[in-house]
């Protein structure tokens, strides 16, 4: 059984992309998935996992969880008892004796059992909630999920279920149909079902069955009754697996549903948390390859960290593979980029944007490469950190990737660091990589604007040189002037 | 036992010896003792402790040996092989357990798997109709000993037995402290029943379930079973143990000694299996008479083992001299190389594929080595005696068909004494005719007429690399110690041309 929120074809996993830690610590996400989370530790592993695996998403995922996420907001309740169902199962399950490794047969089918039954009642309260619950979703990602219950668990299942059960657990000692193989040691033990017949040992003799032969283990006798018990598992193993093997599948059912809500219910707190700070929330659009326009973007980490004011941006980037932002230091850069790269995340998960309105193209890989101007030496062994760095991400990119790049290279000269850049910027553009690059590399960035190759982006400033915090398209000012000449004269 | 076919050697032993220290000093014993492992059973360390001479003799392992490249016959022998190993181990199982049924069982078992193992091997040689003559007259044996008429009787009695015990069927009821026997009786399959009425939740992980350890002994529930099941089925039962008590010693010296010479050959394809898998070629080599002889592509067989293929193949000739001197920087691969030429011959004389792209070679009759002794004097005279005491022997027998691998003698000598030493030995290996690889640090050794210099190599990028390539050339006087200044592992224009190739790619 499947649950199939978060993909209509299955459960997939997901793993994590490479180098997610760096676009946690780089994009500030740890911030997002606390609020997310509220608290819940469940929560904050399906939203970190949810997230960080839609840097390589598969599109067609996308609208489907729109549709889900969408249901959710709209019935928190009827979402919150569905999870509280699967969690109570959950629960009951946790309290058999099922799910230690590397135990006998004959344990693993007793612990088997009693997990069966507790799954039993909540997989019947799930279907009867599904029947009631159902009318008021909506997306298809719901609706089928309801109706595979259904179909899958009629009345007719439970009773024959439950009274195999039954048998099981009442069964007196074990009948096994055995082959002699090698060794002339008896193979093949297949347990069968009792037979029928008088019942008891009298009856059987009256019933025409008697034992050939009959071996007795003497009460002190401890090898031949571990050898007895030896057999009785042997013969046992094929039922405990079956059985645990079913009561895993459940299991995993009901934990896939949790986390899968889990994922949903994080949205819906964040797009809670935003709407309390007056903030625009959108469900973003799927553009074609090129697309990437956005309306009141913002870095959602700002208000989350309780910090300064939430400024809004406008971003038409469309055509163009690279975006070079550039200006004023503390003027925003940094979190705009940020900003970016989170409601690429968002979209791509399948969930909203923090922004009024968003528009782009899927992305496969999303990656950083950040360098915190504050901590950028100017050594030898940074700058060469950096290119191992650019060197491992090369390596993990492809075609259609996004590339977030934060005062690369300012480890070294701006000589160099243009040299390098250049190179980097121009031939990954070439190969379809979409970079969007903050940077003090005046020059770089100019004249990829000028050729028309780059979108320029520049920090505002208000009119006493006030840090507005907007960013708003324009050639880089060359406010390195000055430097330039001291350079040009005076060296160093 | 009482008719006697021809016995057929499929290897045996070839007159060479080698002298002592020979082995170690050029890393082949080593690679035999890996040889010998899983096939300890077949003491093979006499057979490549004794390589060939005669190109007849040689060419006929070479045949066998290419036979086996065809993976038919490889398949049958070491089937052939396995089969006989799981006799012997059936037999010391049945002798270690008690119960005489099971006892009585193992016995047959053995005996149907051995005979089963030369009829599978003869019927696989036959359908692949070797071109050796080794492995034909192995046919040939084979057959007929199946043939004789106690083991063809016995063969069919044994598979009767057999047949007739196992896959008996009966039914067991196990209880708290007892288990009894029943006729086998069609009841209903619980397996199928659970898993028919949980089909819907499908299948999850499955639990590691603790089974109880199964090996061939039986404890005295299962004999008491047992006793049971003989109720139930008498008659194979009694036949079974007529059987066994009837069945004498059954192995075969002349099977054991075709088994053994498979085993010769089939160690040390086992060894050059994953090292052909990295992408190395081996070569039969042509024989060449007299002392001539090279190799394109040669490698060191113990390194390519030891690090599972990453070696470099070089190319050597006895052509313009029959004295390779080797010189070049220190750990550039002299060392590596002169072995390298000992195994190829010393290979070559075994029959078996040497470690090059192609080769020809002419048969060595006496191989030596002199190499640094570790353990030598301390003192420098004494060390420089006993260096001079263990070349003697190289130069009185330093003919044509002797091959000597000296690797730095005179080394404790100053540098005009370890010249003077040096030039005076050369002169003498020279006059015998004999080949020689002479790994040394005076470059004016490689400059004497009737020598061929080959010079360890260096990266041109990259002077600090060696690059562990050993070529003809002249030797160089530089000083090879320089350390130059570490490289950027990523400059702007490598970082170009890898996005590039990413980009194509």
């Amino acid at each position: 059984m499947e649950v199939r929120l978060i993909h209509p074809d299955g459960d997939p996993d997901l793993p994590a992309p490479p180098f997610a830690e760096d676009l946690v610590a780089d994009l500030g996400l740890a911030a997002l998935f606390e609020a997310m989370a509220e608290g819940e530790e469940l929560r904050y592993r399906a939203v970190r996992e949810g997230v960080l695996a839609a840097a390589n998403p598969d599109p067609r995922a996308i609208p489907y969880r729109q549709a889900v996420f969408q249901d959710v907001l709209a019935h928190p309740e009827a979402v919150a008892e569905l999870d509280a169902l699967a969690r109570e199962t959950l629960e009951q399950v946790q309290r058999s004796h099922f799910g230690f490794t590397w135990r006998t047969p004959g344990a693993v089918l007793f612990g088997a059992l009693e997990a069966m039954e507790a799954l039993l009642v909540g997989l019947r309260r799930l279907r009867d909630w599904a029947l009631t619950a159902r009318a008021g979703f909506s997306s298809p990602g719901f609706r089928a999920l309801f109706e595979r219950l259904e179909a899958a668990l009629p009345d007719a299942f439970f009773q024959e279920a439950e009274d195999e059960l039954r048998r099981l657990r009442d069964r007196r000692g074990v009948w096994a149909g055995v082959r002699l193989g090698e060794g002339l040691l008896g193979r093949d033990h297949r347990p069968l079902a009792e037979p029928p017949g008088p019942g008891g040992l009298l009856g059987r003799w009256l019933g025409g069955r008697a034992p050939v032969h009959r071996v007795v283990v003497a009460e002190r006798d401890v090898a031949g009754a571990r050898a007895l018990g030896a057999l009785s598992d042997r013969a046992l193993a094929p039922l405990a697996r079956v059985l645990a093997e079913s009561a895993q599948a459940a299991i995993d059912f009901f934990q896939a549903l949790r986390r899968q809500l889990a994922f949903y219910r994080g949205a819906a707190a964040l797009w809670r948390r935003l709407a309390a700070a007056g903030l625009p929330r959108a469900i973003p659009q799927v553009g074609g390859e090129e697309a990437l326009s956005a309306d009141a973007l913002y870095d959602p980490g700002l208000v989350l960290r309780g910090g300064s004011p939430v400024v809004t941006n406008d971003l038409r980037a469309g055509g163009r593979p690279v975006l070079f932002i550039t200006g004023a230091n503390r003027g925003g850069k940094t979190t705009f980029l940020r900003a970016i790269g989170v409601a690429q995340l968002l979209f791509q998960a399948g969930l909203f944007v923090p922004a009024a309105a968003y528009r782009a193209g899927v992305r496969r890989g999303v990656f950083t490469h950040f360098v915190r101007p504050e901590e950028a030496e100017r050594e030898r062994g940074k700058f060469l950190e950096e290119l191992a760095r650019m060197d491992a991400l090369v390596e993990a990119m492809r075609p259609g990737s996004l590339l977030l790049l934060n005062e690369s290279f300012a480890s070294t000269n701006e000589r160099e660091a243009t040299l390098v850049a250049e190179g980097l910027v121009r031939a990954l553009a070439e190969a379809g990589v979409r970079v969007a690059y903050v940077t003090h590399l005046h020059r770089l960035a100019a004249g990829f604007c000028q050729a028309g190759r780059a979108l320029c982006l520049r920090a505002e400033r208000g009119p006493e040189g006030a840090r507005t915090f907007r960013i708003r398209p324009g050639v880089p000012r060359a406010t390195a002037h000055a430097d330039d000449l001291y350079r040009r004269i005076l060296g160093g | 036992m009482a008719a006697r076919e021809p016995r057929p050697g499929l290897v045996a032993p070839g007159p060479v010896r080698v002298a002592e220290g020979f082995l170690a000093d050029t890393g082949l014993a080593a690679v035999f003792e890996e040889l010998q492992v899983g096939y300890r059973d077949h003491d093979l360390l006499p057979l490549y402790r004794a390589p060939l001479v005669e190109p007849a003799a040689i060419a006929a392992r070479q045949a066998v040996m290419q036979d086996l490249d065809r993976p038919r016959l490889e398949a049958a022998a070491r089937d052939f092989l396995l089969g006989l190993r799981r006799v012997r181990e059936t037999l010391e199982q049945g002798q270690r357990l008690y119960p005489r049924r099971p006892k009585a069982y193992y016995r047959l078992a053995a005996f149907l798997a051995y005979v089963d193992a030369l009829a599978a091997f003869a019927e696989g040689l036959e359908a692949a109709a070797p071109a050796s003559r080794g492995l034909k007259e192995a046919a040939a044996y084979l057959k007929a000993h199946l043939a004789r008429p106690e083991v063809a009787g016995r063969r069919r009695e044994a598979a009767e037995i057999r047949s007739a015990l196992l896959g008996v069927r009966y039914l067991l009821h196990i209880e708290e402290a007892r288990v009894s026997v029943y006729p086998p009786e069609a009841l209903d399959d619980l397996v199928a029943r659970l898993e028919r009425i949980f089909a819907p939740l499908g299948r999850g992980r499955g639990p590691e379930l603790r089974l109880p350890p199964r090996g061939p002994e039986m404890n005295h529930v299962e004999e008491g079973i047992l006793e049971g099941v003989a109720k139930l089925y008498p008659e194979p039962f009694a036949r079974l143990e007529r059987f066994a008590s009837e069945l004498g010693a059954f192995q075969d010296p002349g099977v054991r000694a075709i088994e053994r010479g498979l085993a010769f050959f089939l160690a040390y394809r086992d060894l050059l299996a994953p090292l052909k898998e990295a992408g190395l070629a081996f070569a039969y080599p042509e024989l060449a008479p007299g002392a001539a002889g090279w190799a394109r592509g040669a490698f060191p067989l113990d390194l390519a083992r030891a690090r599972e293929g990453g070696v470099v193949a070089n190319d050597f000739a006895f052509d313009e001299g029959r004295i390779l001197v080797v010189t070049g920087p220190n750990q550039g691969g002299k060392t590596t190389f002169a072995r390298t030429v000992a195994q190829v011959h010393y290979l070559a004389g075994l029959g078996l594929p040497v470690p090059a792209a192609a080769a020809r070679i002419a048969p060595v009759r006496r191989f030596f080595s002199h190499f640094p002794r570790r353990e030598a004097a301390e003192d420098l005279t004494s060390r420089l005696e006993d260096d001079l005491l263990r070349m003697r022997p190289i130069l009185e027998a330093a003919g044509e068909d002797a091959l000597a691998i000296l690797n730095e003698p005179f080394a404790s000598a100053t540098a005009p004494d370890a010249l003077a030493l040096g030039l005076r030995v050369l002169a003498r290996l020279r006059e015998g005719g004999a080949r020689a690889v002479w790994v040394t640090f005076l470059p004016e050794l490689a400059r004497q007429p009737g020598v061929q210099s080959y010079v360890a190599q260096l990266d041109p990028d990259d002077p600090t690399r060696r690059t562990f390539r050993v070529v003809p050339a002249p030797p160089s006087e530089r000083a090879y110690a320089e350390i130059l200044a570490r490289r950027y592992r990523l400059t702007y224009p490598e970082l170009k041309a890898r996005l590039a190739r990413w980009k194509s790619g």
